[in-house]
């Protein structure tokens, strides 16, 4: 028996230090820089919020390019994330996390890539409408939004008609985001639109909604330009608004 | 022939009715009865109690749950800690969080069900309803927040869900709050009415967190709710898809399950609906609030043909929404049609 034992054991040292060495071999494929990305990745798919934080720092003090993190760390593994969420091994607590990971890591690398002269893939105005105080898919698609380099304003929760066109009015934003959780606060979202076009700035802006009870054919019949059915689609959209 | 009541407790207890029963969640429909803001109707009791009878009496082919009860809102158990709660006219109230840190949590206390918030108003009127209520018509306990649920209205969901791998003793530490408080609450108004048949729980977190988080952080908590409360018949609803813990919620201790339009009809049937009554699943917006009767008819018949024979069903929409009454109609005549046990659909 103990014999037998042994012999797993060793068995398993052999295992790991075959996946060992292809981990290493692997890893020597890759530069330094893009190491130290696909560390990023990994510890953000999995959640470990402390070591995405440490491996940041460590990346921006290795000047890594910020374009290059946000994009192969951050976007790559946000479409990790939303697979995993498709294949319910992931379910809203860890899309909420990862957005909170990638708003924070944003703040940081958001500034070093204007400074590089990247552009901002265009600006939006995001809240969710009057009545509703749900903030968390909102706050996912914005930090999606972010990591696809658009600027956001979060105009929170709870948003007035009246607010929406102020700030479309002042803001000039290309695209005018609202969202909605309940069934009952839906009708805010044509209610918006329709004041917009009572402002003169329906043609100014194109606008996107989304949220649970909310489809196609209802974001058709209220005259919205796109439907955002989750976080990754309503990026795809708000990118091809920006084409139109 | 049975009354709609009869055959909503002869299908909670997985048993076949004369024929499927056909019920609703009465805070989606009553304010609609009378030509009162939401607020208004909220804090006039007398009113209130009108417009559910209204309700009722129009509907006679159904049962309602609750029946007839003290309807706050989502907001009094929230309101109990603290909350400020925000009314509109026309919709429900709401509520702001009051936690704003997690170390917050240290300082939070158990509410005094007797004078905290909207707690000790609640209980007053359904004293109230139950000493006025015309004797035809049945009481029923308010609706109650579930454990999670309370805690997301006290720290907001984007926290607490995060918090689940950020700060996962405090959330054992809120958890632990909001579990005596529901506690605490069921208990006064088993006081009130000198014991309760039913008991409904609203909580849609468990749809929304994984099967390990749900292990962790919602099904201890529920089972301790449900097997402290004395009450006979555990109606539990979650608006979200459940299909990825059906077992673990059968096991926390419900009788029936209002379950989300997204959740499979048949697999759930087939994975719980030996142990749990089923309440739902008909898909709220496209079809309940927008499509036509002889569509609607067409999806109710196919409902019934799925979770109808056996017994332990009842037809009913699959989220918490406002439907015309026309909708309502064509449930109760689907029922009436394809419903009659022994099922026979072909």
């Amino acid at each position: 028996m103990l014999v037998l034992l042994l012999l797993l054991v060793q068995l398993q040292d052999i295992r790991l230090s075959f996946l060992g060495e292809y981990h290493e071999k692997w890893c020597s494929y890759l530069n330094a820089d893009d190491q130290l990305i696909a560390e990023i990745r990994n510890a953000f798919v999995n959640m470990e919020v402390k070591r995405v934080n440490e491996l940041l720092k460590k990346a921006l003090d290795a000047n890594i390019s910020p374009k290059d993190i946000v994009e192969k760390a951050f976007r790559q593994g946000s479409d990790e994330i939303g697979k995993k969420f498709e294949a319910s091994e992931y379910f809203l607590p860890e899309l909420i996390l990862s957005g909170e990971m990638m708003k924070k890591a944003l703040v940081l690398l958001k500034p070093k890539m204007r400074a590089e002269g990247a552009r901002s893939s265009g600006k939006v105005i995001f809240g969710t409408v009057k009545g509703d105080l749900h903030d968390v898919g909102k706050n996912i698609v914005i930090a999606m939004m972010d990591v696809a380099d658009f600027d956001v304003t979060d105009l929170d929760v709870d948003v007035p008609a009246e607010r929406f066109v102020l700030e479309t009015r002042e803001k000039k934003p290309d695209i005018l985001c609202m969202s909605t959780l309940l069934s009952h606060t839906m009708p805010q979202l044509g209610n918006v639109i329709e004041e917009l076009k009572k402002a003169g700035l329906r043609d100014k802006v194109k606008v996107m909604v989304g949220g649970r009870p909310i489809s196609q054919a209802y974001a058709d019949k209220i005259g919205a330009d796109a439907y955002g059915q989750d976080a990754h689609q309503a990026v795809v959209k708000a990118i091809e608004l920006m084409k139109k | 022939m049975m009354t709609p009541r009869e055959r909503f407790l002869i299908a909670t207890e997985l048993k076949e009715p004369d024929q499927v029963p056909v019920a609703f969640l009465t805070s989606c429909y009553a304010p609609a009865r009378i030509s009162l803001s939401l607020k208004e109707y909220l804090f006039d009791r007398q009113k209130k109690m009108s417009a559910q009878i209204k309700l009722i009496e129009r509907f006679p082919g159904c049962t309602f749950i609750p029946n007839i009860y003290a309807d706050f809102g989502i907001v009094p158990e929230a309101s109990s800690f603290g909350g400020e709660v925000i009314y509109f006219e026309k919709e429900p109230p709401t509520i702001k969080k009051i936690i704003k840190n997690w170390e917050d949590v240290d300082k939070l206390r158990i509410p005094d069900v007797y004078r905290d918030g909207l707690l000790p108003k609640l209980l007053e009127e359904y004293r109230y309803l139950i000493e006025n209520t015309p004797s035809k018509y049945e009481v029923d306990p308010p609706l109650i927040r579930g454990p999670l649920d309370l805690a997301s209205w006290l720290i907001g969901m984007g926290p607490l869900l995060s918090g689940m791998y950020e700060n996962p003793e405090y959330v054992h530490k809120l958890m632990a709050i909001t579990t005596e408080a529901q506690i605490n609450l069921i208990k006064a108004l088993e006081e009130v009415s000198g014991g309760t048949k039913i008991l409904m729980v609203c909580d849609d977190v468990p749809g929304l967190i994984s099967p390990k988080f749900c292990e962790e952080f919602a099904f201890p908590y529920m089972r301790k709710i449900f097997q402290t409360s004395s009450q006979k018949l555990i109606i539990y609803h979650c608006c979200k898809s459940s299909m990825h813990v059906l077992e673990g919620l059968a096991e926390t201790g419900i009788q029936v399950f209002n379950f989300s339009f997204e959740n499979n009809l048949a697999e759930t049937k087939r994975r719980i609906g030996h142990r749990v009554c089923l309440l739902g699943n008909v898909e709220p917006i496209g079809i309940f609030l927008e499509a036509s009767e002889k569509e609607l008819e067409k999806v109710c018949k196919e409902q019934i043909k799925i979770a109808g024979p056996g017994g332990g069903y009842v037809l009913s929409v699959g989220a918490a929404c406002y439907g015309p009454d026309k909708s309502m109609d064509a449930l109760i005549g689907a029922a009436n049609k394809y419903g009659k046990y022994p099922i026979a659909i072909g």
